[in-house]
Order: structure tokens, then sequence, then C-alpha cells
């Protein structure tokens, strides 16, 4: 694998390097530590020494090698959440200390694996309306509830793809989509179809739950990262209250009552 | 009774697929994902319903389990224990909780008199708090295997030489 | 009318010209990349002796690898 040319990077290069792959692992929903290990053995493997520091919107790395040592701090970017890209960058990490990958063609790599695609849209639509409906049905709804949150999920979804494509601010994206949402699951009350109306509204929101960040949030505590744990708690606290509030909104317009 | 708890496994598969699905697991992982979340929803099912356990130590016994689950097949599956273990935990996260907590956070600044706003701030701490201790207890159930076994859930990655 | 009826009339209404404009543009998109998708190509002889891991060699000269010289 190794190419004839031996491939020395500085450590400005390296340096470059893992700020890149940190800003890619850190937005794809990585936890600290799985950055910190993955960091230092890359680190390792070109025989320089790493450390850094993740703040709520920046990484400050530290990068040190035999002759001299760089330090640069880069912003953190939203980016999807994506366990395939951290299991690639994870794998790359791997071949970099084993040494069956060097430092140029590792660059290589981890550019491939910024451009890694996404799932199909309309497959993911259908599979995130199915699990809503699945969940209306572990909450105790009955047949029509689950249709119903089945149609409010895709229509909420689908609406959250469309933003999401143009960028539009994630808070406003969760007040929007749970609003669409709640009405359209209202109609179970609306029109009385099922016996059920009220699970069916509490769970058509439920796919809007930062559940990841969440998760992600309560490891990095337990781990004592409390700066990165609290930032990830806030934004995904923030977003639930816009959840909150679009569903709020949308069963005042309907009439029902709260809790 | 076995139909509920068989119902009660398999529409938690459908919920861990879907709700993977938003957070793009290795393809391979979808399986692992459905089998260890509907693992940890029966699980809690039983405890919840048939031991009568709080929601709390039953969420954090039943991550526990998947956790362990997780950490011994990654290995073989040769991806990260957390890219499958985390996704399945989504259908036990306590989202209406969470957003009840903030509606009746809300309601407490509608309703002026003081019953009412003890209520809405009793419903507000009571849903808070048991969203923080569930996640709290199903976060710390479902790492402990993985800081217990680091050498396997480190290593999932790593080719075999 | 009452508001909720309204609300709700409003919401499926949007929703459903959301929906249509989506498969409009994706019907589009699909349509776009058959179109310059040929069945036939004349290929590369290193797409033939491809082996994974190989470098990929976009031209003639890799003018970067002689950096150095």
């Amino acid at each position: 694998m190794t190419n004839s040319t031996i491939c020395r990077p500085t450590v400005k290069e390296v340096s470059d390097f893992l700020s890149e792959y940190a800003v890619q692992l850190f937005g794809s929903g990585a936890t600290c530590i799985r950055m910190e290990k993955n960091m230092h053995r890359i680190a390792r493997s070109q025989d320089m020494e790493a450390s850094f520091s993740i703040l709520p919107r920046h990484i400050h790395l530290t990068v040190t090698g035999h002759d001299n040592t760089v330090t640069s701090v880069v912003a953190i970017r939203d980016l999807p959440i994506s366990f395939a890209k951290i299991a690639l960058l994870s794998k790359l990490s791997w071949q970099m200390a084993d040494r069956h990958l060097d430092f140029c063609h590792a660059s290589r790599a981890l550019s491939r694996i910024v451009r890694t695609p996404g799932a199909n849209p309309w497959l993911l639509l259908v599979l995130v309306s199915l699990a809503n409906a699945s969940f209306c049905r572990l909450f105790g709804g009955d047949m029509v509830a689950m249709v119903i949150v089945f149609v409010a999920t895709f229509a909420g979804f689908l609406v959250k793809q469309m933003l999401m494509e143009r960028h539009v601010d994630f808070r406003l994206t969760a007040v929007v989509c749970s609003f669409v949402s709640a009405v359209l699951a209202s109609s179970d009350a609306l029109f009385s179809l099922g016996a059920t109306p009220e699970i069916a509204v509490g769970t058509s929101v439920l796919y809007l739950i930062p559940g990841i960040p969440f998760i992600n949030s309560f490891c990095d505590m337990i781990d004592r990262h409390y700066l990165c744990s609290f930032g990830r708690m806030m934004n995904a606290v923030v977003l639930s209250c816009c959840l909150s509030a679009g569903l709020c909104a949308g069963m005042m317009l309907m009439n029902l009552g709260m809790f | 009774m076995l139909l509920d708890f068989f119902q009660d496994g398999l529409f938690a598969a459908i919920a861990a697929i879907g709700f993977s699905a938003i957070s793009n697991p290795p393809r391979r992982a979808y399986l692992y994902c459905a089998v260890v979340a509907a693992v940890g929803h029966s699980v809690r099912f039983l405890l919840m319903g048939f031991a009568g356990w709080h929601i709390v130590p039953a969420s954090t016994l039943a991550a526990l389990l998947i956790g362990i689950l997780a950490v011994l097949v990654s290995p073989k599956s040769r991806i990260p224990a957390e890219t499958y273990l985390y996704p399945s935990l989504l259908p036990m996260i306590p989202g209406i909780y969470a957003y009840k907590a903030f509606g009746a956070l809300v309601m407490c600044l509608y309703h002026g008199t003081e019953s009412s706003f003890l209520h809405y701030f009793y419903l507000f701490a009571d849903n808070g708090l048991t969203c923080f201790f569930i996640l709290l207890g199903m976060v710390v159930g479902a790492t402990l295997p993985m800081f217990l076994l680091p050498k396997i859930s480190f290593q999932a990655t790593r080719q075999k030489n | 009318m009452n508001v909720p009826l309204i609300t709700w009339s409003c919401i499926v209404a949007i929703i459903v010209l959301v929906f249509a404009c989506r498969i409009y543009g994706s019907i589009r998109r699909t349509r776009h990349v058959a179109a310059h998708t040929k069945l036939f190509s004349v290929g590369q002889e290193w797409e033939e002796i491809y082996i994974p891991g190989d470098r990929m060699i976009k031209g003639d000269y890799d003018y970067d690898e002689f950096d150095d010289l």
C-alpha cells in the first residue's frame, strides 16, 4: 500500500488534517472520548502529540512535533449527524496507527469521507414516518392514531427536509415542523375518528426530539467534559423548547386542551 | 400478555430503524440497531409491566443490558459499538416528558391563580426531573460496558492482519 | 367556519403543494441524470487494470508528483 516516495508531513500539515478531522468527527455526532482516542492515535502515528479542548462553537487544537508546535482554532460547522461517517473516520485513524495508510493517502481518504452522501431522502421519509407510527403504538395508540401519526410525521418531515435544504435556522425549522405535525395529528380529535386522539397529538412531534445530542451530552458529562456536555445539552434543550412551542401553538389553534 | 411483549419488541425495532435512519448509521448497523433496540425496549416493558419498577431504574437496567450486548457484538460486526448502541437507545428517549416539561413551563406563565401555577410548576418539575434522570440512567447504563471493556469497544474498526 | 377547521385546511393545502413540488423536483432531477448517463461509453485503460488502493490518476500527468524535482 505505502508509496515509494515517503510522505513526511510537517507539524502544520498534521495540524490542518487533525482540525478538519476533529470538525468532521464532532459535527457527525461523536462523543468527546471517541474524539480524544482517535485524534491521539493519529497524532502518535506521525510521532507527534495532540491535545485539544472543545468550546461551544470552536475546537482549540495544539499539535507538538519534534521541532515545533502549532496551535489552531477551528470553527465547528453544523453537519448532519452521521454514524456511518464516524465509523469511517475511526477506521481511518486505525489504518494510520497501524501504518496501513501513509499521511498523503489518509488526507485523500479524509476528503473522500467528507463527501460521503447521506441516505436517500424519500426512503428516510418513509422510515421515519413508520417509526413514529410504531412509536404511537408503543404509547398505546389505536390503528387510526397510527395512520394519522404516519401522515403527520410524513408531512412534518417533508417540510423539515425542504427547510434544511434551504439552510433555514434549525430552531425555526423545529417550530414550523412541530406546528405542522401537531395540526395534522389533531385531525383525529377534530373529526372524532379514533379513540386515542391525545396520544396521536402527543407522539406526532417525537421525531424532532434531538435524541443523539441528548445522549452525547450525558456521555460527555460522565467523561467530565462538562463544557462540551453543557453546550450539547443546551442545543438539545433549546430544540425541545422550540418543538414544544410549535406544538403548543398548534394545539391552541385547534382548540385542544393542554395536557 | 405474551403477545403484548412481542408486539412491544416489534414496534420498538421498527421505531429504532426509522429513528436511527435520521442519524445515518453504517448500512450494516441497521439490523443490529433493530435487534438491540427490541431487546432493550422489551426488557424495560417487562420490568415496568410485570415487576412494577419505576421507569428510571427500568431504563437503566435495560440500557445496561443492551450496552453489554452491543459491546460484545461490535468486534464481530467491525463497527464501533456506539454507532448502533446510541440509535437503538432512541426509542427509550423520554421525548414526551421533555416537551411536556416545557409546555407546563409556558402554562405556568399563562395561568394567574396560585393553585393553577403550582399545579403547572409541579408538572414542569415532575416531567423535567423524570426526563433528566431517565436520560442519565440510560446513558450511564449503556456506556458503562463501553468504559469497562475499552479494549473491545474502541478497537472495533481496527483491521486484523 | 371555525378557527380549527380553517387552520387544518390551510396546513393540508400547503402540505399537498409542498409534496407536489418535491415530487416534481425529484422527477426532474432523475430525468436530468438519466439524460446524461450513457448506456455505452469508451472506458480508459486504467479503469480495467485498477486495483483498489491504487492512486486515482486523473490526467496523463500528475503534476503534483513532481513538485520536489
